[in-house]
C-alpha cells in the first residue's frame, strides 16, 4: 500500500476515533452550551429584532424563542432550534484538529480554540438568522426577497453549510498556524505533499 | 487598496472558484426543475437499490417511489438524503483545485461515485438502526452519518489531489 494511502487511512482511523469518543461528551456538554449561545445571541438580537419581541432560551438539547407578547401558557407550543442541528459541527471541527498527526500539541490548541471561536460566532449568527426564519410566511410567495434570502440562509446552513464549515476552516487554519511550511506552501510542485496528515 | 502576493492569485482563485460553484450549485440543486429530473429519480434509485439489498441481507423490504420499508419500518428518502449536496460541494472542490480537465474529470467520476457508495451503505445501515435500536435513528441519520458523508468527501478529495492531480498549472 503506497505510504500516502496508509497516511490517509490512518487519518481516517484517528478521526473516526475521537469523533466516538467525543459524541457522548457532546450529548452530556449540549445543554449548557446551548444556554451560552442563548445567552449571546440574546445580547445581539435587539439589533436584529425590530420591533424586540423575541428572547431566546436554551432549554435541555433545544433553543427556544419566546415572545413577549405572547403570554407563556402551560402546554403551548413555542417555535425553537434543535441544539444538536445547531452545533453538531463542533464534533467533526474537534475530531478534524485532533486526527493529524504531524502537528504539534501548541499549534493543534491554537487551531482548536480558533475553529472552535469561529464556530461560536456562526452559530450564534445562525440563531439570529433562524429567529427571522421563523417569522416569515410559510408560503413562499408571501415572503419577500429579504425574506427568502433569510430561509434560503437557514435551508443553505442545514443542507450543506453547517457540515462545510468545519472542513473549510480546518483547512484554512491548518494551512496558516497548523504546521504546513512556507517552502511548502509556494512550491508549485508541492501539490502532492501538501496534506501531510 | 487590497493587494494579493502573485504567489497568492492560485489560492484565492481556487477559493473564489470554489465558494461561487458551492452557492450556483446548491441554488440549482434547490429549483424544481433540478428536484424533478435530479433529486427525484436519484431518491427513487435509492429507494430501489436500498431495497434490493436489504433483500438480500435477507429482510423483507419493499420500495415505492421515494419511500422504503422495512418490516414495519418505513422512511422517505429526500433529496438532502441522497448525498448529492455533498457531491456538489466534492465537485466545487474539484473544479476548483488547479488541475487539468482530464484530472478533473477523474476526480469527480472517482469522488461521486465513492460518496454514493458511501450514502447507500448509510440508508442500508440507518434502516438496521431504525429497525433494531429506533432511540439512535435520529442521532445516526441526522448528525453521525451527515459528517462522516463529509468528512468522506474530504478523504476521497485529498486522495485525489494527491494520486491523480499532478503540477499545479500555473
Amino acid at each position: 500500500m503506497p505510504s500516502k494511502t496508509k497516511a490517509l487511512l490512518t487519518f481516517a482511523g484517528r478521526f473516526l476515533l475521537v469523533f466516538f469518543l467525543i459524541l457522548p461528551l457532546w450529548f452530556v456538554f449540549t445543554p449548557t452550551y446551548n444556554r451560552l449561545l442563548a445567552f449571546s445571541a440574546n445580547i445581539v438580537l435587539p439589533f436584529a429584532d425590530d420591533p424586540h419581541l423575541n428572547t431566546l432560551l436554551g432549554w435541555k438539547h433545544d433553543i427556544l424563542i419566546v415572545r413577549s407578547d405572547t403570554p407563556f401558557t402551560r402546554g403551548m407550543k413555542l417555535q425553537g432550534f434543535t441544539g444538536t442541528l445547531t452545533h453538531f459541527n463542533l464534533i467533526l471541527m474537534v475530531a478534524l484538529v485532533l486526527a493529524p498527526r504531524q502537528v504539534e500539541w501548541r499549534r493543534r490548541c491554537t487551531v482548536l480554540v480558533a475553529a472552535l471561536g469561529l464556530l461560536f460566532v456562526t452559530h450564534v449568527v445562525y440563531l439570529l438568522v433562524g429567529v427571522k426564519f421563523f417569522q416569515q410566511p410559510e408560503l413562499e410567495a408571501f415572503q419577500d426577497p429579504v425574506g427568502r434570502l433569510y430561509v434560503w440562509g437557514v435551508n443553505f446552513y442545514l443542507s450543506i453549510a453547517s457540515q462545510l464549515f468545519p472542513v473549510l476552516l480546518w483547512m484554512a487554519l491548518y494551512r496558516t498556524i497548523g504546521g504546513v511550511s512556507k517552502t511548502e506552501d509556494t512550491e508549485p510542485e508541492a501539490a502532492a505533499r501538501r496534506w501531510r496528515i | 487598496m487590497l493587494r494579493i502576493n502573485a504567489q497568492r492569485v492560485p489560492l484565492v482563485r481556487a477559493y473564489v472558484v470554489f465558494i461561487v460553484s458551492v452557492l450556483t450549485l446548491y441554488t440549482l440543486l434547490r429549483t424544481s426543475m433540478m428536484r424533478e429530473y435530479v433529486s427525484e429519480p436519484l431518491a427513487v434509485a435509492f429507494a430501489s437499490v436500498s431495497g434490493l439489498m436489504l433483500n438480500l441481507l435477507s429482510l423483507k423490504a419493499t420500495a415505492s417511489g421515494t419511500s422504503l420499508k422495512v418490516e414495519g419500518f418505513g422512511v422517505q428518502i429526500d433529496d438532502v438524503c441522497t448525498g448529492i449536496f455533498v457531491v456538489a460541494i466534492y465537485l466545487s472542490a474539484v473544479l476548483a483545485y488547479p488541475s487539468r480537465p482530464g484530472e478533473k474529470l477523474k476526480g469527480l467520476m472517482l469522488g461521486a461515485s465513492a460518496i454514493l457508495i458511501l450514502n447507500l451503505i448509510r440508508v442500508i445501515s440507518l434502516m438496521y438502526i431504525g429497525l433494531y435500536l429506533p432511540r439512535f435513528f435520529e442521532t445516526a441519520h441526522l448528525l453521525v452519518w451527515q459528517s462522516l458523508i463529509i468528512f468522506s468527501a474530504l478523504l476521497v478529495w485529498i486522495y485525489w489531489t494527491e494520486r491523480f492531480v499532478g503540477a499545479f498549472q500555473d
